[in-house]
């Protein structure tokens, strides 16, 4: 991990906590720097998969974080952005991952992910990451901010306090979006399923 | 799915979700019977909901607001499974979780049997003495007898030692989402308001404060079809008072947990002994606010300690009436605004006419920041919107403007003297001008002030005050519309005024556009202040000539205004011009010519050229003796001065003499606090340089106390914040230095915004406070956040930034990053040395670290260069 890198990253976290205007432009620099970095992270994982080894990407960009950004000196909100920018990586690098094991007919050589404990979108049960986005993608066209919700909390293990920060809506907001999504979603997952 | 019936879905969905079994099939029935399949789609998300209580219902705690999150970062809020039982009582099941812990629904079977709620407390509190406080209680809480209230039962702890309470278990929703879900107009809205006032003067009568009322803690039921609010929690908040710091802000981080919307301004600033009944009443009128309007009287967009203590401790709330309408949010916030009109089975016009009135004067009197100025008691809040829905005329008034105009200029810490309205609305305008945020500023006020004094001895001065009488008259109404008065608003109506009324009367025109152009710079609108100066100088010239004293003001004000726009050169041309033209007609001794002089060395000051300011410091002080005599106060400020432009000079030793000799005059010649603080700031330095650091400190930490006390949140507290921080550090004593160089760049930011240099020096600070205790990573973006504050304030041709970017060269050499370091050091060095000279102390230390740079990097050649710059030892020790 090269030092310009973190130093790019802990700038332009600040930048967004401290701009408000530039935010977009922001954002997509911030997610240029990070899609290199957490593929390569992802991959290393990726070639380390067992059968039995079992995928958290909350645990991924967490530990993204830790590399990229240390914890010592940044701030809960700097952290916010980190990890609702990864989240949004993680997804699509997963995505492309399960995409692309299917397309190699390896069946069964690629584990679950596990989403993390506190999600449990589908009681008991692990969720076919594959099966989840499309239930996303599709939930997005009813629901975008829910949806976005969903990708923060599941991809990228925000809290609601987080979540707010990062969509600029209150907490409550996303409380209900939260549950609205889980419900929904549950829903889709189960009739998928049968 | 389109997306009205989405919606519609989703809002049905998340209202029925938190209610019991019962209440849901009732609540679907009623909002979805006519739409089957609505009803349907309904149902099959909420079996699926994982969270629903189907126990029971009861928002207790579920309800309370999301922003109660009770932990952050780690996951999961559940903290597992729920235990068997807690003390004697058998747990049943999860009835919400909040800020504050877990709510369960337990069984008690000794000594009788009976359904309970069990408030367990998740914080590390001090559980003997929070049950302790309970035990005391308790007898005055048995005596609470009111349908209305919820009866606390019991207090103990659980095996680790955690405390919880015990309470009558209620089944009900949280006042607002249950008035929203029927549907309540206004009046049933009120109705049910009064109900709860109800229980609430029954437990002040017993003696029982509640502290910590806000929605979540009044749950309604329905007993024979009727609406029944019941209280819950009282007691607790009491016997949690000892920790109330702990419980409702988490100072070690600085963000606020649980719900401080609803504390009053006397809970806020941490004054428990401020609390009693007053303080219900408060949280009443917070209650009753969201309960009309569907929104809170403050947005608390930060989770800053800081920031909310003083949102609640200053802020006006909007009018209800006015707060109804607000639509900021975008789109889910208009779509949330038109949710809450249809809750209120109503229009936003028939809503806002309803408000306005009556209910915005009693729920203002409610929530007014003094408990004096409140309703007295909650009998009296009671009674007055009892007379308002009587149609008979209401207690509460609104806010006079006076104690408005007059809280204003409390605000802005200037004394008023009592008398005319002219001479409170000059006074608010001096109030304005006071804001100031610079020493620097400051002083170029004081000065100014004389001249205002001159101003009014002028023969417009009545003209003028009897326009600004006019003005504030105008605006009056417009002022009671809103919320405050707003001083930007006033100066652009007369600035307005003045353009569109006085044409045929330019002197008295120029006068005024004189005066406001001061008020814009005071302010902070500096912006605004120079075409104001620049149009009424083209009049004075037009009128009066280049060479009038008139046109010498504009050009003095003008310079002023340049000046507090960062503008120096400009600055500088102007006050020079002004100051010409006064030596001329006035010459040799007068006020006016102190004045421009001053300003000019300030000016000269900021801009590093110090000799020239130094003699002008001296003749000033020369001016001050003859006007006034060897023992004035005017003559200890011309030392003060004199000694300050000493020091930045390097020396040292004139330096501590004049400063010694001003404080020494100001302790007894009755200069105002300020001048002293002034003194004391600046000799704290200089004996900080002559390493006496012991008698450097107790300055240090006077000169605070004062501009703490006077001048509050102030640039000059944020500057001694920072000097004591910085001080600190060179004794080595890092940690005790971090808080107040974090508070420094904190008041800095706030009143400077991002692009200030002196934002940038506190960013500077800061980071190399952090880089000694090795905090590499929030030191080197702190680093980045000062150059960019730098380079987007005074650019890089300014030493400051050199500074700054030597800082980081250096900070990166010690942590042997030395290809990015060398550039940095070299570019710094030139920086200093063109903004500086090359004997400067800063430029000499940068050569310092030049050499040591090349020492370490084995480069002897560039090194010996380097150090060739160095000036002779004995030179370069500065005394």
């Amino acid at each position: 991990m090269s030092t310009e890198i973190r130093t790019q990253i802990t700038s332009l976290l600040r930048e967004l906590e401290i701009e408000s205007t530039n935010r977009r432009a922001t954002t997509e620099r911030l997610l240029e720097a990070l899609y290199p970095e957490l593929r390569r992270l992802a991959a290393a994982l990726f070639r380390q998969e067992r059968a039995s080894h079992t995928l958290e990407p909350t645990a991924l960009v967490h530990e993204a974080y830790i590399r990229l950004v240390d914890q010592d000196g940044a701030d809960w909100k700097n952290r916010a952005h980190f990890l609702g920018v990864s989240a949004r990586i993680m997804r699509q690098v997963l995505v492309d991952h399960a995409r692309h094991r299917l397309a190699e007919k390896r069946g069964g050589g690629w584990e679950r992910v596990t989403l993390s404990d506190a999600v449990e979108l589908a009681r008991g049960d692990d969720v076919d990451l594959l099966d989840l986005e499309d239930a996303l993608e599709r939930f997005a066209t009813v629901d975008p901010r829910a949806a976005r919700v969903v990708e923060l909390r599941v991809f990228g293990g925000l809290t609601v306090e987080e979540t707010a920060h990062v969509l600029e809506v209150a907490a409550r907001t996303v409380d209900g979006d939260w549950a609205m999504a889980r419900m929904w979603l549950g829903k889709e997952l189960r009739e998928d399923s049968t | 799915m389109n997306p009205e019936r989405y919606a519609r879905l989703k809002e049905l969905v998340l209202t029925a979700r938190k209610l019991s079994p019962e209440a849901r099939t009732a609540y679907l029935e009623r909002e979805a019977g006519a739409d089957p399949s609505l009803r349907r789609d309904a149902e099959d998300l909420l079996a699926g909901d994982a969270d629903a209580p189907d126990l029971l219902a009861s928002g207790l705690m579920a309800g309370g607001s999301a922003s109660e999150v009770f932990s952050r970062g780690s996951g999961s809020l559940r903290a597992g499974p729920p235990p068997e039982r807690i003390g004697p009582y058998h747990i049943v099941g999860i009835l919400g979780e909040g800020g504050m812990g877990v709510v369960y629904h337990a069984r008690q079977t000794e000594p009788i049997q009976r359904e309970v709620a069990l408030k367990l407390v998740r914080r590390g509190l001090d559980t003997e003495r929070v049950v302790a406080r309970f035990e005391s209680e308790r007898q005055a809480l048995a005596l609470m007898d009111h349908p209305g209230i919820a009866r606390v039962l019991d207090a103990g702890a659980d095996e680790r030692g955690l405390p919880y309470f015990v309470m009558e278990l209620v089944h009900g929703m949280p006042l607002v989402a249950y008035a929203d879900s029927r549907r309540l107009n206004l009046q049933g809205r009120l109705q049910l308001f009064l109900d709860v006032c109800r229980a609430v003067q029954h437990a002040h009568q017993k003696g029982i404060i509640h502290r910590d009322l806000k929605p979540s803690n009044v749950l309604v039921t329905e007993q024979d079809g009727k609406p029944q609010p019941k209280v819950i929690d009282f007691g607790i908040a009491k016997a949690l008072e000892e920790t109330a710091s702990e419980r409702s802000l988490l100072t070690q981080e600085g963000q606020i947990l649980g719900t401080p919307e609803y504390m009053s301004p006397e809970q806020a600033s941490g004054r428990p002994e401020g609390v009693d009944t007053r303080t219900d009443v408060y949280s009443l009128g917070v209650l009753l606010y969201e309960l009309l309007t569907g929104e809170r009287p403050y947005r608390l967009r930060t989770a800053a300690l800081r920031e909310i203590q003083q949102v609640i401790a200053e802020k006006e709330p909007d009018r209800p009436s006015i707060a109804v309408a607000r639509r900021d949010g975008g789109a889910s916030d208009s779509a949330g605004a038109d949710a809450r009109l249809a809750a209120r089975g109503t229009t936003l016009d028939r809503l806002r006419r309803q408000l306005a009135g009556d209910l915005d004067n009693i729920l203002l009197m409610s929530l007014r920041k003094e408990p004096d100025r409140r309703y007295s008691s909650v009998e009296q809040f009671a009674e007055d919107l009892r007379r308002h829905l009587d149609g008979l005329p209401v207690r509460a008034r609104k806010d006079t403007f006076t104690y408005r105009a007059g809280k204003f200029v409390r605000r802005n810490r200037v004394p008023v003297a009592a008398g005319a309205a002219a001479a409170l609305l000059l006074a608010a305008l001096a109030g304005i001008m006071a804001v100031q945020s610079a020493r620097i500023a400051q002083q170029r006020d004081r000065a100014l002030a004389a001249e205002s004094r001159a101003e009014q001895k002028a023969t417009t001065a009545r003209r003028v005050s009897d326009f600004l009488v006019d003005l504030f008259s105008v605006a009056d109404p417009q002022v009671a519309q809103g919320d405050t008065i707003s001083a930007r608003h006033l100066l652009d109506k007369g600035a307005e005024k003045i353009h569109r009324e006085l044409t045929g009367e330019p002197e008295i025109q120029a006068a005024l556009m004189t005066t406001m152009s001061r008020a814009y710079s005071g302010i902070g609108i500096p912006g605004r202040a120079v075409p104001l100066a620049d149009s009424a100088l083209a009049t004075r010239i037009r009128l009066h000539g280049e060479e009038s004293l008139e046109t010498a003001e504009s050009r003095v004000v003008l310079g002023a205004a340049h000046a507090s726009l960062g503008e120096m050169a400009e600055a500088e041309r102007a006050y020079r011009r002004g100051l010409e033209i006064r030596r001329k007609l006035l010459g040799p001794d007068h006020e006016l010519i102190v004045e421009a002089a001053s300003l000019l060395a300030l000016e000269l000051q900021t801009e590093a050229h110090f000799p020239e300011a130094e003699t002008l410091y001296r003749e000033v002080l020369a001016m001050m003796r003859r006007l006034h005599g060897e023992n004035a106060r005017e003559v200890t400020g011309a030392l003060s001065n004199l000694g300050g432009i000493c020091h930045a000079q390097g020396k040292i030793a004139e330096a501590d003499s004049l400063l010694t000799l001003a404080l020494a005059r100001a302790r007894t010649d009755g200069s105002p606090p300020i001048a002293l603080a002034d003194i004391l700031a600046e000799l704290a330095v200089v004996l900080k340089n002559q390493k006496r650091l012991d008698e450097a400190e107790p300055c240090y930490r006077e000169a605070l106390e004062i501009r703490e006390r006077i001048l509050g949140e102030h640039a000059l507290t944020a500057q001694s914040y920072n000097n004591l921080g910085v001080f600190l550090r060179t004794r080595g004593d890092e940690k005790a230095a971090l808080p107040h160089l974090r508070r420094a760049l904190e008041i800095y930011r706030r009143i400077k915004g991002e692009n200030h240099p002196d934002v940038a020096i506190a960013w500077t600070n800061l980071a190399r406070t952090l880089s000694a205790l090795k905090q590499d990573i929030e030191a080197e973006s702190t680093y980045l956040a000062a150059l960019r504050s730098a380079d987007n304030s005074v650019g890089r041709e300014y030493w400051v930034y050199s500074q700054i970017e030597h800082n980081y060269g250096a900070f990166l050499c010690d942590r042997r990053r030395y290809r990015e370091a060398e550039p940095l050091l070299l570019r710094s060095y030139e920086g200093l040395k063109k903004g500086l000279g090359s004997d400067a102390r800063r430029t000499q230390m940068a050569v310092e670290k030049i050499v040591d740079f090349y020492v370490k990097t084995g480069r002897p050649a560039q090194a010996s260069r380097y150090r060739a710059l160095l000036a002779p030892p004995t030179a370069a020790v500065k005394e």
